[in-house]
């Protein structure tokens, strides 16, 4: 295992320094025959917010679900804090310390506000930290607190959009990927929600943030990679992201 | 009015076997969407554990005749075991497999499983039906005109503890919330840690668990088991799970009651020949006209 890991670090030059949280190495994945990424690499240092940014179908969400295990990549490797995880399950991953908030707020809407948070910590077992933890994200969502009896079915889209974060941090992450987390959320409620998510990373975990909401995601990230059909485009920090031609026209809508 | 009564405690006795049979079928169609057409046979052989077991203190001990209470519970227990260890035999080699394949696939591999362990008791037992020894005493406790066997008691009150076991089981423990979350959503559940594979198992095992203390006790109230005696109460619960609109645990719950309670009403006015085609009719009816079940909402809570 150990063997493995070192290798898997090894090799890629071009994906900055070696001590990577989590590295894509050429990672290839999609649905069958199809494929949605082909050959992406890429890094997430520790304490990072990266943002991957690119229209509707350039791979983004794939490339989260095949870090998060619900892919396996047809080629490729991915390792996380020196590990090989690309052959590994995706519950296991989540023990591992990445946890994924799925897009289109994947809440389990039959179930109970409460009860979804505490799936979140379904693989932990410590219940004191565990109940710290709800109150921490309690905290965090108070509009979350006042409906823990409810089923998650009822709540509107922004709560929907809360829960799925709250529930994602209640696995205590090292790493967290949130995919679209403004989809569909008034402008008020995407501030509310990247306010939230600088918290969550200066509270300590790192995160990989999917969004088409480039103007957001690049002041939020410190760093960004741009997708097109399945590839890194471009690779920068969020400023020079901001100020490239590329980023301007095609992803904040500026002549 | 006695009349009635009798009725409606008939319709609870056989209505309870319908609703713990029904829960197997509900739970495995939650997490899978597939009927499981073997889950009848499950009960079957729990019905065959229960007489092998008891058959077995009758010849070498005076067990049975002084306490009653162990052997029965030995029996059910044991029945318990054999249906869950057949269940996840067939959940790992006849569906499994198929998980990925077209719906239709692992609902023909059922039947096969199905066919498949009924002609194996069929052989087993040389096509002759095994007689319970008496466990219970064959009188009835009268008040009025109203009969009530002992052992109808027994499988009544036995019925609900099972219902109320189980309805705590998926409400509270944290099996109980795997099994609803994989049900709603297998990949985010998968993404919660949960062990998906690990949870369709163990929706089998409880469903199964359930068919096999149901078998016994069947088998004890009708005295008999035989090979085929899987299929009638087998589609029966899963006429009551359709009813109850299937998916949904207290759906399944309330279909077999209200299926056996109808049932023993029917038989007042059409007689008992003609319950079982009561039961279908209310099963092609419902599909007709209210698939998603008599109790459950157009956009079902699959709880």
């Amino acid at each position: 295992m150990s063997g493995e890991a070192t290798s898997a670090v090894a090799p890629s030059a071009s994906a900055g320094a070696p001590s990577a949280h989590l590295r894509l190495d050429g990672v290839v994945s999609g649905y069958g025959q199809i494929k949605a990424i082909k050959g992406i690499s890429l890094h997430v240092e520790t304490g990072e917010v990266v943002a991957l940014i690119g229209a509707n179908g350039a791979g983004k969400s794939t490339t989260l679900r095949t870090i998060s295990g619900l892919l396996r990549p047809s080629a490729g490797e991915i390792s996380f804090e020196g590990k090989r995880i690309d052959r590994v399950a995706a519950h296991d991953i989540v023990r591992m310390g990445i946890s994924h908030a799925p897009e289109g707020r994947a809440i389990f809407g039959r179930l109970s506000v409460l009860e979804n948070l505490r799936l979140g910590a379904y693989q932990r077992n410590a219940r004191a930290e565990i109940e710290q933890d709800l109150e921490r994200v309690l905290t965090l969502f108070p509009r979350l607190r006042e409906r823990v009896k409810q089923d998650g079915g009822t709540l509107s889209g922004g709560e929907q959009q809360m829960l799925a974060i709250a529930r994602a941090l209640m696995a205590r992450p090292r790493l967290l990927l949130l995919d679209e987390p403004s989809m569909g959320l008034s402008p008020v409620l995407v501030e509310t929600i990247f306010r939230t998510v600088i918290e969550i990373n200066r509270a300590g975990t790192t995160i990989l943030l999917v969004e088409q909401n480039a103007a957001m995601a690049l002041q939020v990230a410190r760093r960004g990679y741009v997708l097109e059909s399945g590839a890194v485009a471009l690779e920068a920090s969020a400023a020079e992201l901001r100020a490239s031609d590329l980023v301007r026209k095609t992803y904040l809508g500026e002549a | 009015m006695q009349e009635w009564i009798q009725l409606l405690i008939d319709g609870i006795t056989i209505g309870g076997v319908y609703a713990v049979i029904a829960l197997g079928y509900t739970l495995v169609y939650g997490v899978l969407r597939m009927i499981n057409f073997a889950h009848g046979e499950l009960f079957m052989m729990g019905a065959f554990t229960g007489y092998y077991t008891l058959n077995g203190f009758e010849k070498h001990s005076s067990l049975n005749d002084s306490v009653p209470v162990l052997t029965i519970a030995i029996a059910i227990v044991l029945g318990m075991v054999v249906a869950v260890t057949l269940a996840l035999v067939m959940e790992r080699i006849a569906y499994r497999p198929l998980r990925r394949a077209p719906r239709l696939a692992p609902l023909i591999s059922a039947i096969g499983v199905s066919i498949l362990l009924r002609n194996i008791m069929l052989r087993a037992t040389n096509a002759q039906g095994k007689v319970y020894p008496k466990v219970f005493p064959r009188t009835a406790v009268e008040i009025g005109e109203i009969r009530l066997l002992y052992v109808q008691i027994f499988l009544i009150v036995l019925s609900f503890v099972f219902l109320g076991l189980l309805y705590l089981f998926i409400q509270r423990t944290k099996a109980g919330v795997a099994i609803r979350a994989v049900a709603e959503d297998r990949d985010t559940a998968s993404l919660m840690g949960i062990n998906v594979d690990r949870t369709i198992m163990t929706t089998f095992a409880v469903g199964a668990a359930l068919a096999g203390a149901a078998g016994v006790v069947y088998g004890m109230f009708v005295t008999t088991a035989t090979s085929g005696m899987g299929f009638i109460p087998g589609i029966k619960a899963f006429t009551a799970a359709v009813l109850g609109g299937i998916g949904s645990v207290p759906g399944a719950m309330a279909g077999g009651y209200f299926l056996g309670i109808s049932e023993a009403i029917s038989t007042k006015f059409f007689g008992a020949q003609y319950k079982d085609v009561v039961a279908f009719v209310l099963l092609v009816a419902v599909l007709i006209f209210r698939p998603w079940g008599l109790f459950g909402k157009r956009e079902d809570k699959r709880a």
